[in-house]
């Protein structure tokens, strides 16, 4: 507790020499200047620890007892004060940080979005901008009923939106409108044909009647259930066919890939701007923005600058850096063509139909100068398809 | 005087009193300052006779006019007298 109060108070070691050091102390104590941690060093020198206000004091009672004074060290408070009185940024920072804290926080500087599937970001923000919100602006004063409406008759597809402001962050949630299903009309009549041709294996009629059986070849088009049906009274009834028709059907695409083409060599000469983003303001770290490079590549970093903690500042550096390439030509060998054109035609026959591959049959042909894969497939799949009696 | 005051004799002859606390504390009243000091002895000036506290690692843990109080290993208390010399 004692140390406590002459931190507070602050001390200063003395070292005083001369004849008869304890003349000293005889003074300090006739003058009520009270010492401690005495420490005798030699027969002419004496140490020791006064307090700070006292210190003038001491060092006249000394001087006027012909004593050598040498004061070896200052601490404590008063020391402390004593070093920041001219240094006046230490007494305006602190409560001028604080007050840029207390006001910055009153402002948006980060804006997440959430909810959204369909809707991209990019799309919300633009539309939140248009109505006043963005990077910067003032976050307390949101009418979040004007605003949900103004974005829901820009963007149909929401069906509900609010924000919530916090701090300097705004919370944006989003509601999708869910599309009703498509209600099939199963009052209307129709009949079922193939939609491609192909090798009946598998026919299961639930509604109509059947016009071709299992082992039947049919061509695309071809009626397959009829949707008209005889009544019991003699006349006939229409119905909406309905029924499950498996077949094997076949296809034949083919691609051609030339062997020779346009690759890149890089030079190793690269050029990098950087540039500050603060809020919606850009600050380019660099004078000239042209790019002497013939052709280059441009990658561009982005990074988000973030406090201790994951907490982020919308102050984000992009570095886009151009690496120099000398387009020359290029041949690849026929097997690396052959192995993207299989891919390529693999994801091609994906996409045309929905039914389970039985076969694949590649077939390639090169005359040199360019490489031709075609692809023979056999598919199972539900040739069925539902087309309104007229 | 002093018996007709009540007061106690030392005081009003103006007597040094030295007061020993286990083998670690001295005080001493009535003294005329620090005379000599280091960490084997402190003498102290007092009427009629000089005090010489012995020991070892001794300091002065408070001074004043009035009272001088000296911590350490007291190994024991010396009256010089002035006729004895100094």
């Amino acid at each position: 507790m004692r140390g406590i109060f002459d931190r507070i108070r602050g001390t200063a070691r003395l070292r005083v020499s001369g004849a008869r050091p304890e003349r000293m102390l005889n003074l300090l104590a006739r003058y009520g200047i009270w010492f401690s941690q005495m420490e005798r060093t030699d027969e002419l020198s004496l140490c020791f620890t006064v307090l700070h206000r006292d210190l003038r004091r001491a060092q006249r009672l000394a001087a006027e007892a012909y004593f050598d004074v040498e004061v070896l060290r200052h601490s404590g408070l008063p020391t402390l004060t004593q070093r920041v009185k001219r240094r006046f940024a230490l007494y305006i920072m602190p409560p001028l940080c604080v007050l840029a804290v207390l006001v910055l926080s009153l402002f948006i500087w980060e804006i997440e979005i959430t909810g959204n599937e369909t809707i991209s970001d990019a799309q919300i923000l633009s539309v939140l901008d248009e109505h006043g919100i963005r990077v910067g602006s003032f976050g307390l004063c949101i009418d979040r009923e004007l605003l949900r409406d103004k974005v829901i008759s820009v963007l149909p597809k929401i069906s509900w939106m609010t924000v919530n402001v916090k701090g300097c962050r705004a919370e944006v949630i989003i509601r999708e409108r869910v599309d009703p299903p498509e209600i099939v009309d199963i009052g209307s009549p129709a009949d079922m044909i193939a939609a491609r041709t192909g090798l009946i294996c598998e026919m299961s009629v639930f509604e109509g009647a059947a016009q071709a059986k299992k082992g039947d070849t049919v061509l695309q088009g071809e009626l397959l259930i009829s949707g008209t049906m005889p009544s019991l009274s003699g006349n006939t009834r229409l119905v909406r066919s309905l029924g499950v028709i498996k077949a094997r059907t076949w296809y034949e695409i083919s691609e051609k890939m030339p062997l020779e083409y346009i690759s890149k060599r890089y030079t190793g000469e690269t050029k990098t701007k950087k540039s500050l983003i603060i809020g919606n303001y850009r600050l380019n770290l660099y004078l000239n923005g042209g790019i002497s490079l013939d052709a280059c590549d441009k990658i561009i970093k982005r990074e988000r600058l973030s406090l201790p903690g994951g907490i982020l500042l919308p102050i984000e550096t992009v570095s886009a850096e151009y690496r120099e390439y000398l387009p020359e030509t290029a041949r690849m060998s026929e097997e690396d063509a052959e192995t993207i054109l299989k891919a390529r035609l693999t994801q091609r026959l994906s996409e045309q139909t929905k039914g389970e591959p039985l076969s694949l049959e590649f077939e390639t042909c090169s005359d040199g100068e360019s490489v031709t894969v075609t692809l023979h497939a056999e598919c199972m799949e539900d040739i069925g398809l539902t087309v309104p009696i007229q | 005087m002093s018996q007709t005051l009540g007061l106690p004799l030392e005081y009003a002859a103006g007597l040094p009193k030295v007061e020993l606390e286990g083998f670690t504390l001295a005080r001493v009243e009535c003294h005329r300052g620090v005379l000599q000091y280091c960490t084997e002895y402190v003498e102290l000036g007092s009427k009629g006779a000089r005090i010489r506290i012995n020991g070892s690692g001794l300091g002065l843990k408070s001074l004043s006019p009035e009272l001088a109080v000296i911590c350490g290993r007291i190994k024991g208390v010396e009256y010089i007298f002035e006729e004895d010399g100094a």
